[in-house]
């Protein structure tokens, strides 16, 4: 190690200092906001979990009856509300984000850390309508519809928020060019949030505004239709390849520090973040604009989300590479990257066959859509999400947990979701419609291989749950009882392991200054050899 | 129903049975796209496994190499040879879809509206209204679907075709069938349970000549009475009066002609009977009644057997 590692502080560390539930409710710490923003969409996450398997069990058990079919439909809509507005960016940007990005760039703290609590509120508050009102449905202006505006104006805070703060905090010697892949990948994400959300917020508060003044009900000046279009951007393809922008920002940091090895095209992964979110933003204005069924529209859309998969694959190129004459330790966060990298090749691939045009006609509506959805949200972003959770755990925590319980926490999660998406890519292709709870009506040929195709499914997803909850526990469990952690127990050469564990209020004592970049690993292992001899 | 059926069931494991005249065409583009996966995953796969096995730690495997920037040509091949591919594929995807999106002029007209039970559809060329749709073989079939209320889905995997009825924005669908059979139906949006599948049944242009008059309006009419729709419906009447005065019509008037002998344009008689009506119904110009111009045209393979019988005893009862 060159660096030294600051261990005193004067305000003790961030978990323990101030104690006390209102230190927790008002907090300003980012560290602590992204503590909330974490736990909040964990809690989601289980929700959602939960509901994904009653709904597969539903399907797979012909007899039925746990549903009506109006009752069906409200759960699988209340469970894709979930992970699109309040577990993919919260969880990755505003939980993983707020936890570590401002230590990466050797920051005291962030920019705006009163805006940062108001995201957090906005997305509480957001949640908890959303949740009450079933998810959004349709057009009409509901709790479900402001909810769901309420979160996308948290991103939108976070996104100015983390913006500034890399812009104008990061410590002396972190150029652009020593800046943590993680962190510029939440650069790009800050991008499209702060050029998308303020649209549907707007769109939102007017329609809520003009509801309070006349107490019209009807849907106002195209709110409904604005969010109806942006969900079914998040769901058309082009939202769910953005959402790999952070999943391979953690993948790229987990994958370096523990295959101690540069990250094989830097520039061009820096590069592929920034292009993703433009085509992104793309993408979101052209189906919001033009709209979801002319000719023009659909060929547009697809063409985009074919220009996405490009960086997408020299992504995954990338961190192939790196691994290249690496020396890889196998420890649970490197599980699961790995992981999460053929999770995500497979989802790269899989959004194709949807965007392609005849293919998609075929496949619209079917479970097809849903593997691929699967595939970038659980695949990609719930597995990025343990890689980074167990990755930065021993730093933030100070305890260690217990590898085994990791590495089959990972395998289960692994296997699970690869029976259960693969089932759906199978009978999606054959037609298996992915809003139905039952075959019964169906020719017995049909309703024979959808059963066995939803049998398989299921219990794939029963696999992939106990991989959740004990991926869970496993942390739960390190932190009421977990063995202290060394403050870098992985040599990471990035300043956020350069702090004490857990780390202080303020992060560092003394703001670091910055020699190298974050991955020299080789460099600096021969400065070190050349200095013991 | 173990899950090694998944394989027996079905004689393709990944699309469905093919049975229009566009299956086809969307499953070369479908299959193109799944062998450029299936390599692309391979490769990432394989690289994945095989690096974590070459270069684990404890393998004792130092990077003492400085690292290296990789081959040019590799990088290059990695985004090229994907990205020509992909260029290729989105084309055809447009290509086979603007074949999808448009329907032949002299398609199969078939309204289909959304209910409470299902789907009602009205062919509106034939006048039926049937709870079960039935289409030829060989024939271009169109589909405009409504839904009055709430958005529905409408698919029939077989086919190859899916759409998504909007209330007040109807979708089209069209297919040409290739084989006789019953096929699936999938109300893959805003059905219950129970009517969520239905059947669509593809039949030989005989075997739906004869579903469609026995569904016809007028199916259970006796032959006199169907015969004077007939006579209406193919437009006869246009021309041909039914008494034996001309009424200022410019072909041979019908009444109390048949059974009699008819004088031709050449001098000659002829007996009309059934003989003499179906050919004058095929051909026409064959045998012209003195004093008429041949202006008639052929109604060869419009006239069904039923109409044809139904027109025989409709022309008997004229006086």
């Amino acid at each position: 190690m060159t660096s030294h590692h600051q261990t005193t502080s004067a305000t003790g560390s961030f978990l323990s200092s101030p104690a006390g539930l209102a230190s927790w409710v008002g907090a300003s710490d980012h560290k602590r906001i992204g503590v909330l923003y974490l736990a909040t969409s964990l809690l989601f996450l289980a929700v959602a979990v939960l509901l994904g398997l009653a709904l597969r069990l539903e399907v797979a058990t012909a007899s039925g009856g746990m549903f009506s079919a109006e009752g069906f439909r409200e759960v699988l809509s209340l469970r894709t509300s979930l992970l699109v507005f309040l577990v993919a960016t919260p969880a990755l940007v505003g939980g993983l984000g707020n936890m570590v990005l401002p230590q990466m760039i050797g920051a005291q703290g962030v920019k705006f850390p009163g805006l940062n609590r108001l995201s957090y509120y906005a997305y509480l508050v957001g949640g908890v309508l959303l949740v009450a009102d079933g998810g959004v449905r349709g057009g009409d202006l509901s709790a479900g519809v402001v909810g769901a505006s309420l979160a996308g104006f948290s991103g939108f805070l976070l996104g100015v928020n983390f913006l500034a703060t890399l812009h104008l905090m990061r410590a002396p010697g972190v150029c652009w060019t020593r800046v943590p892949m993680f962190a510029w990948s939440i650069y790009a994400v800050s991008v499209l949030n702060v050029l998308l959300a303020p649209l549907l917020g707007l769109a939102t508060a007017l329609a809520v505004a003009v509801h309070l003044w006349t107490g019209s009900e009807a849907p106002l000046l195209g709110v409904g239709p604005v969010l109806v279009d942006h969900v079914g951007w998040f769901q058309g393809g082009a939202a769910l390849y953005v959402l790999a922008i952070p999943v391979v920002g953690i993948v790229s940091d987990v994958v370096a520090v523990h295959a101690r090895r540069r990250l094989a095209g830097y520039h061009a992964l820096a590069f592929c973040c920034l292009t993703m979110a433009m085509l992104g933003s793309l993408s979101w204005s052209q189906s919001v604009i033009v709209g979801g069924a002319s000719v023009q529209a659909l060929a547009a859309r697809s063409f985009v989300t074919f220009l996405l998969v490009v960086p997408a694959l020299v992504m995954i190129g990338a961190l192939v590479a790196t691994l290249h004459r690496s020396s890889i330790r196998l420890s649970t966060p490197m599980w699961y990257a790995l992981a999460c990298l053929i999770m995500l090749t497979a989802g790269v691939l899989v959004g194709l066959f949807p965007a392609t045009l005849a293919v998609g006609v075929h496949l619209g509506a079917t479970a097809f859509g849903r593997a691929f959805e699967s595939y970038m949200l659980m695949g990609g972003v719930v597995l990025a999400l343990f890689a980074g959770l167990y990755h930065w755990w021993p730093q933030l925590t100070g305890r260690l947990y217990d590898d085994k319980a990791g590495h089959w926490g990972c395998l289960l999660l692994f296997v699970g979701f690869s029976v259960a998406f693969f089932s759906d890519l199978v009978m999606g292709s054959q037609g298996m419609p992915a809003g139905v709870s039952g075959f019964g009506s169906a020719s017995p040929e049909m309703a024979d291989l959808f059963l066995n195709g939803a049998l398989v499914a299921v219990s794939g997803a029963c696999l992939a749950a106990a991989g959740f909850f004990l991926a869970l526990a496993t942390l739960v469990r390190s932190m009421l009882s977990g063995a202290t952690a060394e403050a870098n127990p992985w040599n990471g050469e990035s300043l956020e392991w350069r702090t004490a564990s857990p780390p202080p209020t303020e992060n560092f004592v003394e703001v670091p200054v910055c020699e190298h970049g974050p991955y020299e690993f080789e460099e600096l292992e021969d400065l070190q050899r050349g200095a013991a001899s | 129903m173990t899950p090694i059926s998944l394989l027996g069931t079905n004689p393709n494991f990944w699309m469905p049975d093919s049975a229009s005249t566009v299956a086809p065409v969307v499953d070369a583009v479908y299959y193109a796209l799944l062998v450029l996966c299936v390599l692309v995953f391979a490769i990432v796969l394989g690289a994945v496994v095989y690096f974590v096995a070459r270069y684990r730690h404890s393998n004792g495997a130092s990077n003492t190499t400085s690292a290296s920037a990789g081959s040019l040509l590799l990088h290059l091949a990695w985004v090229v040879i994907p990205g020509v591919t992909l260029v290729l594929i989105f084309h055809r995807g447009v290509v086979a879809w603007s074949d999808l999106a448009v329907a032949p002029g002299d398609a199969v007209d078939v309204r289909v509206t959304a209910d409470d039970k299902g789907w009602q559809y009205d062919l509106v060329k034939a006048q039926i209204k049937t709870d079960a749709l039935v289409v030829p073989v060989g024939r271009a079939v169109k589909l405009t679907i409504s839904s009055g209320e709430g958005t529905r889905g409408y698919a029939i995997p077989a086919f190859r075709v899916n759409g998504l009825a909007v209330p007040g924005q109807p979708a089209i669908l069209w297919f040409e069938a290739t084989k006789a059979g019953s096929f699936d139906v999938v109300c893959s949006v805003g059905c219950d349970v129970d009517n969520a599948f239905s059947e669509v049944r593809a039949m030989t242009s005989m075997d739906y000549r004869t579903w469609e008059e026995a569904n016809a309006p007028g199916a259970d009419l006796p032959p006199k009475e169907y015969g004077e729709m007939a006579f209406a419906d193919l437009g006869c009447v246009a021309c041909h009066s039914a008494t034996a005065e001309q009424s200022g019509k410019a072909c041979p008037p019908l009444g109390g002609t048949f059974g009699t002998q008819r004088e031709l344009a050449d001098g000659s008689k002829v007996l009309f009977d059934d003989a003499y009506l179906i050919e004058s119904l095929t051909k026409p110009g064959a045998k012209v009644a003195k004093g008429f111009q041949p202006v008639m045209p052929s109604f060869e393979g419009r006239v069904s057997d039923r109409q044809l019988e139904g027109l025989t005893a409709y022309l008997k009862s004229l006086k």
